[in-house]
């Protein structure tokens, strides 16, 4: 079992270490303690721009994929109607086709219809992130007693109101984590957003896979080991808002 | 008519996003395996399978996938076993090491493997100072390289799905097995195992299908004879500007994605979307 959870935890252990060493290339052991990588990396312009895009784009895209993902995840949850399985492996398939081929097709269409940069990465970003936001909710409406839906309707409210009021509140520990899973993939997500953004609208990806591929400096290392904790933390935000829902 | 229509209200708009903003890119690009050049009829695909170089890069691409999940899936299932078998305690550390990968950044666990990997990394710092080697071992730019990272980071979807059908197994089973004079080998194999192997099959479905399409870590890991089809598209593109390729290529990993997921649909339906 240890050698399989070294592998796991590998990655992450070995570039925290590095990003704190005093040599100036990536090389193991790290010698003496120093935090200017990450004061050159916190000093720098570009870092903090591409950061604001991967919030905007990771925000909005969860947003798209939310209202998208939830009406019809409680639909695949709760209601069986003709073509019901083809429908959810329509809603899933953009999991599993390859980033590549989508991402030249976008960056053919969006590219015509006008989306590119926010737009382009929100829209794009968005069909990664719904299918998970769609297999949430529906699991957590599949779990909800229909009683409770029938007793709404009896008592006089309305579809929406049912919704609102009785599915919504049932469903939302599946929405929580559909949507923390939804910014996490647009967060790390870089082929699509290489091809759809301009040289000014880099994302924190797109920034590092260009850093990476050029010059690699213990900035990147204490970049890593940023993106690191920040997903840790969102690890942990899940977890206690997935436990605060229940 | 008018109820069954509203019936399945709620997944209109989603199906309308995605007609447009994903299944047209993803068309596009297929049929530009027929239209680009114009008229170019099955010239493309003609050209793209007679081609020397589109052949090894899909095997490379092959290769990788069969050993990442012959790996992953081994690895997975005897993790989740031994999730299944820990202590509530030891069961939730082992449950937040297989989910971790999933939560960090691709590219930084493909970054942080090609420092692990390289010449004056931890591996070879570790061999050294043991004496098992006077001189750094070439790891990186190698299918060595590429699969152990690929392997990491695939591990969780082989793990989880295991898991899953592990926790639905009915443990009384077991014991039923063992009072009617099983072995626990025997147990294990003939009721165990059959009982939770939906799960493996959910698990080696998703990390072949997946592994198709990976990029950013054979790029960074793999040296210029282990790339896979992705690497070969993406060029198509970027430097030749061949869009006829392109979607050839495109369509023929598409249609093998489509193919592996319709074989391991019944398996995937039943771990992910109970």
């Amino acid at each position: 079992m240890i050698p399989i959870v070294v592998l796991l935890l590998a990655p992450s252990l070995v570039i925290l270490p590095l990003s704190v060493s005093q040599r100036q290339v990536l090389a193991w052991p790290p010698r003496g303690f120093t935090l200017d990588w990450y004061f050159s990396l916190f000093a720098s312009g570009r870092w903090w721009d591409s950061a604001i895009h991967s919030v905007e784009v990771a925000a909005a895209s969860t947003v798209i994929a939310v209202l998208l993902g939830v009406p019809a995840g409680v639909t695949l949850g709760l209601r069986s109607f003709r073509f019901k399985d083809v429908v959810l492996a329509i809603a899933v398939v953009p999991l599993v086709i390859p980033t590549v081929v989508l991402a030249i097709g976008m960056y053919k269409v969006y590219v015509w219809l006008g989306l590119y940069d926010l737009l382009g990465l929100a829209a794009a970003h968005a069909m990664i992130g719904v299918p998970l936001v769609v297999v949430t909710t529906m699991s957590a409406a599949r779990q909800l007693d229909p009683v409770l839906i029938l007793a709404s309707r009896s008592l006089g409210a309305g579809p929406i109101r049912t919704f609102f009021l009785v599915i919504l509140p049932g469903v939302r520990s599946g929405v929580i984590s559909g949507a923390f899973f939804a910014f996490a993939s647009s967060w790390d997500e870089v082929i699509i957003a290489n091809f759809l953004s301009s040289p000014t609208y880099r994302t924190i990806p797109v920034q590092m896979w260009a850093q990476i591929n050029q010059h690699v400096d213990p900035t990147v290392a204490a970049l890593a080991s940023v993106l690191f904790i920040l997903s840790m933390a969102m690890m942990a935000g899940l977890a206690m808002a997935s436990r605060r829902a229940r | 008519m008018g109820s069954r229509f509203f019936q399945a209200i709620g997944v209109w708009p989603l199906l309308a996003a995605l007609a447009i903003l994903f299944f047209l890119p993803a068309a596009v690009i297929i049929a530009n395996s027929v239209t680009e050049p114009p008229g170019a009829g099955l010239s493309n695909f003609r050209r793209v399978l007679a081609d020397p170089t589109f052949f090894r890069f899909a095997m490379n691409t092959v290769k990788i996938a069969i050993i990442v999940s012959i790996f992953t899936g081994v690895i997975g299932y005897f993790y989740a076993y031994a999730m299944y078998r820990a202590g509530p305690a030891l069961r939730a550390f082992l449950l937040t090491c297989a989910l971790l990968p999933l939560w960090t950044s691709l590219l930084v666990r493909s970054f942080a493997w090609s420092v692990i990997l390289r010449d004056t990394g931890i591996v070879n710092w570790l061999l050294i100072s043991a004496g098992v080697v006077d001189h750094p071992i070439g790891m990186m730019r190698t299918l060595f390289a590429v699969t152990i990272g690929m392997i990491q980071i695939l591990l969780p979807f082989t793990i989880l799905p295991a898991y899953t059908s592990m926790r639905r197994f009915d443990s009384n089973l077991i014991a039923a097995a063992r009072s009617l004079g099983a072995s626990p080998r025997r147990a294990f194999w003939q009721v165990f195992f059959p009982s939770t192997q939906v799960g493996l099959a959910a698990g080696l479905v998703l990390v072949f299908v997946l592994s198709l399409g990976y990029y950013i870590t054979p790029v960074l890991l793999g040296g210029p004879s282990d790339q896979p089809v992705a690497v070969l598209i993406t060029a198509q593109i970027t430097s030749q500007l061949d869009w006829g390729a392109a979607g050839a290529m495109s369509a023929i990993v598409t249609a093998a994605v489509l193919l592996m997921l319709a074989v391991g649909w019944n398996a995937l339906k039943k771990i992910f979307l109970v």
